[in-house]
């Protein structure tokens, strides 16, 4: 899922006819396509909004005011609050290092940045349990202190941000390798300090694929739902996020609820998918009028 | 194998591409198609492929004769040369060029051994015998384009189009690859057209070039005498520098070697020396008209340089040796 | 951070143009060590309070073998028929025009946009025996939620972006002169697209599904809703980390999570050797 903006390529042209396949297949591999993304796609995403407004607006309503459930959506917003600039910052520092120097073990340190997406979200719970939990490295030493990490509010951050952490970077490094350095050498060459280079060249080059960057960090931040799981311990009302909220309900039964909550973080996820996409066609755009 | 091309037409949307082209090229003969990009000579080329289709209701295609015009380009066996050599990445130089025999038919399909025998031949031929297990992005731009006409002569064509096929190679390269291959052409005598924007490939390549502009061709004939007779002020300009003159209703045109420069106290249009640029067999001068207020490009040979040396500043009198002259006021 | 900066100077290939060197490294590698690897170090530093035998015999549980089988075997199943209708999607998507295209290619990322709480629940609640599907396959004697046919489904959906994601930019950059010079060589359109076409489409293919498969063995969320849950049949092993975290086993927890991390990591290099292999004629 690497590098989306840095990959967009003008349209393409399909001048001969002579290259296309007979109708009929074409036919047939439109409907086998739309067939399946209509079933995996748009079913589910009908049944969420469908199930969630079941009941009417009232109750929709008053499922996503309760108390439990605003006290969720506080928390998911706090956690995401924090992990998302910070892995911003982290972000644009692991581009700036890898896309602007040399140095020996710069592909490893690449592969490093992506483990939180190899390893599954529950291990990424667990190793902060293993940590701070009662019977962690620091376990002891925090409950002697009173402090409270894991099954509290900031365990679910953390959880959140490990979940997270690779999203800016994936998103910067190859949008930065493929514009190269030429204009900040000009700059640098022009007298600027290493910050003007920094705000005044860099930053505008990237800020469609930073936009994008964490637009995804932030989608991700507020569904994470395995890790935190992991961290919570479930305390309604004081460590759930709106994930964890959701899991409650749906278990305990009261669908359409569980299906309201949903629905917010659905919508949360189309808003996503279109700043995605309509950064997309803005930089398809402007590359167009580059080469035009 | 000859070729007719009879009332081509073709139009991309508002744009027409083509404009009734009607051509013949003798079987065995080398055609250049030469003209600026947009002219419509790739596109010409790519419908004789069956790369592209003419316009619904225009006219035909034909290959000896034989109507090919709605034939589909797999069945032309028509070799085609890309500008970009086009060569399949994923498959080794003896795989590439293998390859139009493989896709064949079982029935028609030559043996291992047969197909192997022609690819090294064709491999010694494009004198890259020891190339054949490597892969086309371990070569040099020219060696992948002699892998790409190797590839397109696998398959014995009876027509082989070449488009811009030395267009994204360098200078040495290029002039290299021209001899090589009008040397080729003496060898199998494939009947050939070439397209290129390059009036000096064209020239020195072809037996004769078709000079296209807009979707037409402007004039059909031996190098020599589209150089020496161009049929209107576009081929004029286009097949090489000219200095133009315009006055009401017409157009003169003279190329730079036919003006001649005399000492001040001749007869004739005075002018002072500008620039010279003296290196090489060719000495160019820019002239300064001193009546017409206009600067003119002048060649003399070397010869003619040692005996009557100019300098920057010095006074001429101007003569033109040969005129084309052409009606209308515009060149294009 | 100066000592770092002077520490790479040694080993620095030419000299360095750019500023903050030395700031942005070490940020990095402060960040990602303390976020990142301080704690996965962890897994295998807490492993090693158990014995080996302990360790062994934790790992080879039968519920926990079991696990394995449902987690790789179906997260490997999804990643081949994610493979398959992913080329299929993204050649639609690039070549082939027809209305609501726009829309279905945006939406294409979905399932990765889509926190996995949500794909959970309805995915279950849509193949549940009253669902909208689900009571249509119910009345042809199928069972999907709370079955393994459940978790593959489940496995299916998060991965299908992977795949056309990382086929759909080669598709993207085909040059058509290939196309083409394959044609004007006597290949048919099959003929072209299975020795022309489709070898180039292999690598990303392979490490589209390789992607695909890497996240449906460590997904959680949208599995555990209609898996079920249940014993020796639809347990997958994460939840059976989660359940030993639930007892308070951490150090059997840490177990099973280091051999979930090295089976992942063994498969992932098989695949990135079979890709390096598919890929050998980009080499220069």
């Amino acid at each position: 899922m690497d590098g989306i903006v840095s990959r967009i390529k003008g349209p393409r042209s399909l001048g001969a006819s002579a290259l296309n396949e007979p109708l009929w297949l074409k036919r047939v591999l439109i409907g086998v396509v739309l067939l399946f993304l209509g079933l995996f796609l748009i079913l589910p995403l009908t049944m969420v909004f469908y199930s969630a407004f079941s009941e009417g607006l009232a109750v929709y309503y008053a499922s996503i005011t309760e108390s439990a459930a605003l006290s969720a959506i506080r928390l998911t917003f706090f956690a995401t609050l924090i992990a998302v600039p910070l892995n911003l910052v982290f972000g644009l520092a692991a581009a700036w290092a890898i896309t602007k120097f040399e140095f020996p073990g710069k592909q490893i340190l690449i592969t490093l940045i992506d483990l939180p997406f190899a390893v599954s979200p529950v291990i990424g719970g667990l190793i902060y349990m293993l940590i701070f939990g009662s019977q962690g490295w620091f376990g002891s030493s925090l409950r002697d202190q009173g402090i409270q990490i894991v099954f509290s509010t900031p365990g679910i951050v953390l959880g959140t941000i490990f979940v997270t952490v690779p999203f800016v970077a994936r998103e910067l490094i190859p949008l930065m390798q493929s514009q190269g350095n030429d204009q900040e050498l000009a700059a640098i060459t022009l007298g600027a300090s290493g910050w003007q280079v920094f705000w005044r060249v860099t930053v505008p080059k990237i800020k469609w694929g930073l936009l994008y960057g964490v637009v995804l960090c932030n989608g991700r931040a507020m569904g994470e739902f395995g890790a935190v799981s992991v961290l919570s311990g479930h305390i309604r009302g004081k460590t759930n996020t709106v994930p964890l909220h959701i899991e409650i309900l749906y278990n305990e039964y009261q669908t359409t609820a569980a299906f309201a909550m949903a629905s917010l973080l659905t919508l949360l996820a189309l808003v996503t998918l279109g700043i995605k996409t309509s950064i997309e066609s803005r930089v398809a755009k402007e590359m167009n009028e580059e080469i035009s | 194998m000859s070729i007719q091309v009879k009332n081509i037409h073709k139009t991309f949307g508002k744009f027409k591409a083509l404009n009734q082209i009607d051509l013949e090229i003798p079987s065995g003969g080398l055609v250049a198609l030469l003209g600026p990009s947009g002219s419509g000579k790739t596109t010409l080329l790519r419908i004789i492929a069956g790369l592209d289709f003419s316009d619904a209701g225009s006219g035909n295609i034909s290959f000896n004769g034989h109507d090919v015009t709605s034939l589909a380009a797999a069945k032309r066996k028509v070799g085609f040369v890309f500008q970009h050599y086009a060569l399949f990445n994923h498959l080794s130089v003896f795989e590439n060029i293998a390859f139009g025999l493989r896709v064949r038919s079982k029935a028609e399909r030559p043996s291992e051994q047969e197909i192997e025998d022609r690819v090294h031949k064709l491999l010694k031929l494009i004198k890259l015998e020891n190339y054949g297990k490597r892969f086309p992005k371990q070569l040099s731009g020219g060696q992948r384009q002699r892998i790409a006409l190797a590839r397109a002569l696998a398959v014995e064509p009876q027509v082989l189009l070449l488009d811009e096929p030395f267009g994204a190679l360098d200078a040495r390269v290029r002039r290299e690859l021209r001899r090589w291959l009008r040397q080729l052409h003496e060898e199998i005598h494939v009947t050939t057209i070439l397209v290129t924007h390059d009036q000096e490939e064209a020239l020195e390549i072809a037996d004769e070039v078709a000079i296209m502009n807009h979707g037409q061709i402007e004039q059909r004939g031996r190098s020599q005498e589209v150089y020496d007779f161009p049929a209107n002020a576009f081929v004029c300009e286009f097949l090489g520098d000219v200095n133009s003159f315009a006055s009401t209703g017409q157009t003169t045109l003279v190329r730079p070697h036919e003006i001649e420069l005399y000492s001040h106290d001749r007869e004739g249009v005075e002018g002072v020396v500008r620039a010279v640029n003296a290196f090489g067999a060719v000495e160019r001068l820019e002239v300064d008209l001193i009546a017409d207020k206009k600067t003119i490009l002048v060649e003399r040979s070397s010869a003619v340089k040692e005996k009557h040396p100019l300098r920057t500043g010095d006074l001429v009198c101007v003569k033109m040796r040969k005129e084309f002259v052409f009606p209308g006021e515009e060149s294009a | 951070m100066n000592s770092l900066s002077s520490f790479f100077t040694r080993f620095k290939l030419k000299p360095q143009v750019m500023p903050g060197f030395g700031l942005s490294l070490g940020f990095t590698l402060f960040y990602l060590g303390l976020i990142v690897l301080i704690p996965l170090s962890g897994i295998f530093i807490k492993s090693s309070s158990l014995s080996w035998n302990e360790i062994w015999l934790t790992v080879t549980h039968p519920r926990v073998i079991h696990s394995y089988k449902i987690s790789f075997g179906l997260s490997f199943l999804a990643a081949l028929i994610n493979g398959f209708f992913g080329l299929m999607i993204a050649w639609v998507l690039v070549r082939y025009s027809f209305p609501g295209k726009r829309l279905l290619d945006a939406l294409v990322d979905l399932p990765f946009a889509l926190p996995t709480a949500v794909a959970g629940i309805t995915l279950c609640s849509l193949y549940a025996p009253n669902g909208w599907i689900g009571y249509y396959l119910s009345l042809l004697g199928i069972k999907v939620s709370y079955t393994p046919l459940g978790i593959l489904l489940a496995l299916i959906f998060i991965g299908t972006p992977f795949v056309v994601r990382t086929v759909q930019p080669v598709i993207e950059d085909f040059d058509q002169e290939v196309e083409e010079a394959s044609m004007s060589l006597g290949a048919g359109r099959l003929q072209t697209f299975c020795r022309v076409l489709m070898p180039p489409l292999i690598p990303p293919l392979l490490t589209g599904m390789a992607l695909a498969f890497a996240r449906a063995v460590g997904e959680y969320g949208s599995v555990i809703f209609i898996a079920g849950n249940m014993p020796m049949k639809s347990e997958i092993t994460p939840l059976m980390i989660v359940i030993q975290l639930e007892q308070y086993e951490y150090a059997k927890a840490t177990a099973i999570a280091g051999v979930m991390m090295i089976i992942s990591f063994l498969m992932l290099l098989c695949i990135n050797l079979l890709q390096a292999w598919s890929s050998r004629y980009q080499r220069n």
